[in-house]
């Protein structure tokens, strides 16, 4: 019976290969992070980084699999093997690479803060004591208050939101006076409504490398060596050959091609 | 094991923070709703179609629709009026605690009013009767016979809301509360780990057995008269 049990798997799995040529690499991303990754009316998968991901799958010769979740899941679901990398904007970090691998730098990620016009808000901390600013979970922009501008000395209360679509009507009802995010999904959130209602970006970038790291990239588990090193190759493949670059101008008026 | 006891000595404080939001969450859902439930239950009740009508309508909006979508349309949903922000209810929507309550009061209100009912239901017709021979009006035979036997009557499933009620509250860390889901959230992600939820889950089986102990207690109580 044993016997028969295990010739019977095997056959499964020789059967399951055969009709799987592809190796499958199931990638996890956001769905509501636009304009990088997000799902439009019809329940799509849409974005910047859905359309350099599929190119990257296909020069990789790997069937890619787009696996949606809240941002602060994405870590535990790649360490779970849930999902095998991450390609939803994450900061290429000294803190998250305690617990996962990145590929090279994907695209630079500047950030801002965004404030009514003529609100006084600027990237000075001054600016927002006794205000409250909204920020993604888990995102650098939320370690960059809790380390650098903590409650208790800087006198600015921080909201922190599961999506940053959240913190954006939060943004719009007054509930908060800032979202602190990338410059990037600030500027599309600014070109669909935000500036008509009254937003801008308030003052120049913040950086802060230590916090924000070199830019987003890749990540894969840790010790995923082979999976990083095809990541590597591809980026750098859609980097040389100008694809990067045509579907970035379709997307931001500016480059987040890393130098 | 040792993990968790070591995150628990580490990050009791936080943890500690969280629940008692939460219990603040329950115990005052709880009393207002409750508070809420028996005229409401009462309205519901009546022959009189126009006292009966509003009552009815708002308990099957209210038990018609999920938690979640009452509590995202009283957060994100009222604050796009102007309207709405420049009047009173923003006190009471503009916070995100105070909105989370609000929307577990009124919830748990229809669900108890639903339960109430079907105790009022349950009050033996030769009680009232009884009642009404002593001399007793309509509005005494209602608030001291037939309110006190229905809640005794409807107390087992009272009791069972209460516990519900504890994991509902757990929905208020969508909308940014700190409760003790939202801080277990944030320390699981600090640590890229689920421990935290873990610790989590087993607060919230402790709390759900002083609850359903307490409840039980109370039962017995309101039904110390009833020859058992």
């Amino acid at each position: 019976m044993k016997k028969l049990v295990f010739s019977a798997l095997t056959a499964l799995t020789l059967i399951s290969t055969a009709s799987h040529a592809q190796e499958v690499v199931r990638i996890g991303t956001l769905a509501d992070y636009a304009p990088f990754e997000y799902k439009d009316a019809s329940g799509k998968l849409q974005g910047m980084e859905i359309e350099i991901g599929n190119k990257m799958c296909a020069s990789m010769k790997v069937t890619c699999q787009w696996v949606t979740m809240d941002f602060d899941a994405l870590i535990p679901a790649l360490k779970a093997r849930q999902i095998d990398a991450v390609l939803a904007q994450m900061s290429r970090t000294a803190e998250r690479e305690k617990s996962v691998d990145f590929s090279r730098i994907f695209t630079t990620a500047p950030v801002h803060l965004v404030a009514k016009k003529g609100s006084g808000i600027s990237n000075q901390p001054a600016t927002l004591r006794g205000k409250t600013v909204g920020v993604q979970t888990a995102s650098t922009h939320e370690s960059y208050f809790r380390n650098r501008l903590p409650t208790s000395s800087s006198g600015i209360n921080v909201k922190v939101y599961q999506s940053l679509d959240s913190a954006w009507l939060d943004l719009e009802s007054g509930r908060i006076q800032a979202v602190f995010a990338d410059s990037t999904v600030a500027h599309d959130w600014l070109s669909k409504g935000g500036q008509q209602a009254g937003f801008a970006l308030a003052g120049q970038a913040i950086s802060d490398d230590a916090i924000f790291g070199a830019g987003t990239a890749i990540a894969v588990r840790k010790g995923d060596s082979k999976l990083k090193a095809q990541f590597d190759q591809a980026i750098l493949g859609v980097h040389k050959d100008g694809s990067f670059q045509a579907v970035n101008k379709r997307y931001f008026p500016f480059s987040i091609l890393p130098q | 094991m040792d993990q968790l006891a070591l995150l628990l000595s580490q990050s009791w404080p936080a943890l500690l923070d969280g629940l008692w939001i939460s219990l603040q969450l329950l115990v005052l859902s709880c009393v207002l709703g409750f508070a809420l439930a028996v005229p409401l239950a009462v309205a519901r009740s009546s022959p009189q179609r126009w006292i009966a009508l509003p009552s009815r309508l708002f308990m099957s909006a209210f038990r018609g629709t999920p938690l979640l979508v009452q509590i995202f349309i009283l957060y994100y949903g009222l604050a796009q009026f102007e309207w709405v922000r420049d009047s009173a209810l923003w006190l009471l929507v503009g916070d995100a605690f105070p909105c989370a309550l609000l929307a577990l009061t009124l919830n748990l209100a229809a669900y108890m009013a639903e339960d109430i009912r079907g105790g009022i239901l349950g009050v033996p017709a030769g009680e009232k009767e009884a009642a009404t021979a002593f001399g007793m009006s309509r509005l005494m035979v209602t608030w001291y016979i037939v309110v006190p036997r229905a809640i005794g009557i409807s107390a087992p499933t009272l009791g069972n809301e209460i516990v519900l009620q504890l994991k509902s509250t757990a929905l208020a860390s969508t909308i940014t509360v700190l409760d003790l889901t939202g801080v277990a959230r944030r320390l699981s992600i600090e640590s890229y780990t689920t421990d935290a939820l873990l610790l989590a889950g087993l607060i919230y089986i402790v709390i759900a057995a002083v609850l359903s102990l307490l409840t039980r207690y109370g039962e017995m109580r309101l039904n110390r008269h009833q020859p058992r």
